[in-house]
């Protein structure tokens, strides 16, 4: 390998797609927990959870992506990030391994990917014969809703 | 190093606890000021003089000079009003206020930079020529932060757009450059009012309050006995692991739950005593403040506050501030007529504002009363109409005071002119959602050309509070008990449908019904069994429809985060026993919601109303 700055990403799954996210964002991995639905929220918030005492919003990732909705079940976990001083988790299918990938493999989003819109992926990883896609956390969880929303009442 | 290191930190100590003292001392201090004006009394003016002179003395020995030298003319003045060589008139009153008010920033310069960062000349030589008339100097300019430069700062506009709208104030001198801004779309009017607010608060936070002695006493005893307990939990719990006789352990359990919880209950009452300071903290700026809104105003009003000792949380007693001084402002500027008119109307040229706080059960009431011109109701109901907030009909079905109350509402400002303290149509509702935020209530009460009295009712603390678990479908919500006045067993008949809502008759009051599962969009078949419980709030009365009651409890208030903190009708969370999140209902905001989504309905199905009739 030459220069390259080596990134270590926590990889899970969604249906049969790969994905991963910076070790450095990820704060724990829980099991799956009972969750407070919140009425009145963003269709994609699927409630809250007590963490500790720290009450966390909890997104579903699967809704959030527009994959098919599946109920959970054994594998099924919770990843807590923090990202800009603001704790949440993510419901995914399952959570795989930690691996430890050279930058320079990454290559930008191609338009289309799993039917995600690209804006979601900050980049694609080539390990082997697999792809890993990775996800840019701060526009998944920002919710362009809400500014939708917030525009309107102004105008 | 490690010598020089601890000269730092007591020297460090020793400036905070200056700190810390002369502010304390400064507030009185402008107090006492206001007091004197009114009539000369020999020891306020002693007590002045002791305040002033003890910072001279300190701040020259920690080497802040400015500070200690403003002191040290401030207390020549003194001197002499102390001799009696000097009366304590107005414009005394001003030059001495404005040089305390100088050094009170100079205290809090020295906590946020070190040092002082104003510049004392121009308060020295007003000074000056106090102690030696030849001497006056010219009128300077107020300097005060402009608008302008506060949103170059913020990046909100640029230098040249600012330019620009200054050239524009040239031709319509008349107009504030917020305004102008507001009207070019350089900002949004949300943006606009946060940095009015901004502008007009220079910032104050306490970062330490002092505490009773006795009551860490208390609180450190109370701890020990935890750690008895705790004791007593480790034991328990090596007895269950050896398999020790079950009765035993059970037995021991039991009494070490009791024990805790007693423990627990007082901890948690004696740390809510800790923290609760009595409103003189904020009542004590008022007098100050009348007095200024009086001579800007040409008003003259008596000033009577009552109850300042009554106590309240530390946290509410900060966010009290800005709507408390909104309130005042209100009263002062569109409430008391100018002496001349009062005169005109058959009322002593004197008005009067009066300021009372008391204690109500777990709540603390603050009036706030002026005999001024009262609230035109008719005025109100115009203003509403036009803004289309309300149609004819529902306006026509408003109580009186109901129609009171809709000064409530964001944008309305019933004043005919602008002023530079009030009437920005910001003011009212901005008051209201701040005190709900402390989960307190806000309503007002008027009698036309004779009085306004506006009440704010707030719990004692905001951290803990009672409230009612209930049950809709699978979910469990908090109600906070404080709204809540009865609960009503349902049975079959006892909801009519009024103009398609639904109501509960309860003795001869006709209460409308808040349907939570629709309020929330729940999905599911609608049944009739379970409670009602009956909410007050102001003098609104409402019914919430709920499947079970589970019962009271006491409950930790938990943000929801930065992420859902706007959600609708949810003020926030709590952690029961078992872990489990259970959500607050926001009483006023679920049935706004409600109301929205009824009209929402409404409009888009007419056709299935007449379906519905038959």
């Amino acid at each position: 390998m030459n220069d390259g700055a080596i990134l270590q990403l926590v990889t899970f799954k969604l249906g049969t797609e790969e994905f991963g996210v910076d070790i450095l964002k990820v704060q724990e991995i829980n099991k799956m927990m009972n969750i407070t639905k919140i009425p009145n929220a963003p269709a994609f918030i699927e409630g809250v959870i007590n963490l500790r005492g720290k009450i966390i919003p909890i997104v579903d990732l699967r809704k959030r992506l527009g994959f098919k909705e599946q109920p959970y079940d054994k594998s099924t976990r919770i990843i807590v990030v923090e990202l800009e001083g603001l704790v949440l988790g993510f419901i995914v299918d399952s959570v795989s391994e930690v691996l430890r990938i050279p930058e320079n493999t990454i290559e930008p989003p191609p338009s289309m990917v799993a039917g995600i819109e690209s804006e979601y992926i900050e980049g694609v990883g080539k390990l082997d014969d697999r792809l890993l896609i990775l996800l840019e956390l701060k526009k998944v969880f920002s919710s362009p809703e809400r500014k939708d929303i917030e525009s309107i009442e102004l105008n | 190093m490690d010598d020089q290191a601890l000269q730092r930190d007591e020297m460090q100590e020793i400036i905070d606890e200056f700190i810390v003292e002369s502010s304390e001392l400064m507030d009185n201090v402008i107090q006492d000021i206001v007091v004197i004006e009114q009539s000369h009394d020999e020891e306020v003016v002693n007590s002045i003089f002791r305040a002033v002179h003890t910072i001279k003395g300190t701040s020259s020995f920690l080497g802040f000079n400015t500070l200690s030298q403003l002191a040290h003319k401030g207390e020549d003045v003194l001197g002499q009003i102390r001799k009696g060589e000097m009366s304590t008139s107005q414009e005394v009153a001003d030059i001495l206020l404005e040089s305390f008010d100088l050094m009170k920033l100079m205290i809090e310069d020295i906590r946020e930079h070190g040092s002082e960062q104003q510049d004392a000349s121009v308060v020295i030589g007003k000074l000056m020529g106090l102690l030696d008339p030849s001497q006056k100097p010219a009128p300077q300019p107020e300097e005060k932060k402009k608008i302008g430069e506060i949103l170059i700062e913020e990046n909100i506009i640029t230098k040249s757009e600012l330019d620009e709208v200054l050239k524009k104030q040239e031709t319509e001198k008349d107009k504030k450059v917020g305004e102008i801004i507001l009207e070019e779309k350089y900002i949004t009017e949300t943006q606009l009012n946060k940095i009015l607010v901004k502008q007009k608060t220079p910032k104050m936070e306490e970062q330490s309050i002092r505490i009773d002695v006795k009551k860490l006493d208390d609180l450190m005893n109370l701890v020990g006995e935890l750690v008895l307990g705790k004791n007593r939990l480790i034991l328990v719990n090596s007895m269950a692991r050896k398999g020790d006789d079950s009765e035993n352990v059970f037995d021991n359990l039991a009494d070490i739950t009791n024990y805790i919880e007693v423990i627990t209950n007082e901890l948690q009452l004696s740390v809510m005593r800790a923290r609760l300071v009595p409103v003189s903290k904020v009542f004590n700026k008022i007098p100050r403040m009348v007095r200024d809104l009086c001579s800007e105003f040409k008003k003259d009003i008596e000033l009577k506050v009552e109850g300042e000792e009554t106590e309240l949380d530390r946290s509410l007693i900060e966010a009290l501030h800005d709507p408390l001084i909104h309130i005042i402002r209100n009263s002062v500027d569109h409430g008391v007529e100018l002496p001349a008119d009062r005169t005109a109307k058959g009322k002593p040229p004197k008005g009067l504002l009066s300021i009372r706080a008391y204690n109500e059960g777990n709540h603390v009431i603050i009036e706030i009363y002026d005999d001024g011109k009262g609230i035109n109701i008719q005025a109100v109901k115009d203003k509403v109409k036009e803004k289309g907030l309300m149609t004819e009909a529902e306006l026509a079905s408003l109580s009186q005071k109901e129609a009171m109350n809709l000064v409530f509402i964001p944008g309305l400002s019933t004043a005919q002119k602008l002023s530079s303290v009030s009437g920005r149509g910001v003011g009212m509702d901005v008051v209201k959602t701040n005190i709900e935020k402390m989960n307190g209530q806000a309503y007002i009460d008027s009698e036309e050309g004779k009085w306004t009295k506006l009440t704010i009712k707030l719990p004692l603390t905001l951290a803990i509070m009672r409230a009612l678990i209930v049950k809709v479908r699978e979910e469990l919500f908090a109600i906070p008990l404080n709204t809540v006045t009865e609960l009503v067993k349902l049975r079959e008949g006892l909801i009519k449908t009024v103009d398609k809502n639904e109501v509960l008759v309860l003795r001869n009051t006709v209460i409308p019904i808040v349907d939570l599962r629709k309020a929330f969009l729940f999905k599911g078949e609608e049944d009739n069994s379970g409670y009602i419980v009956i909410c007050n709030i102001g003098d609104k009365i409402i019914g919430i429809k709920v499947h079970s009651v589970i019962g009271q409890e006491e409950v930790v208030i938990k943000p929801l985060g930065e992420f859902l903190k706007d959600i609708k009708g949810i003020s926030g969370a709590t952690i029961r026993g078992d872990g489990k999140v259970i959500l607050i209902l926001d009483i006023p905001s679920v049935i706004i919601n409600y109301a929205n989504n009824k009209k929402l309905h409404l409009q888009a199905q007419p056709q299935m109303q007449a379906g519905a009739m038959n």
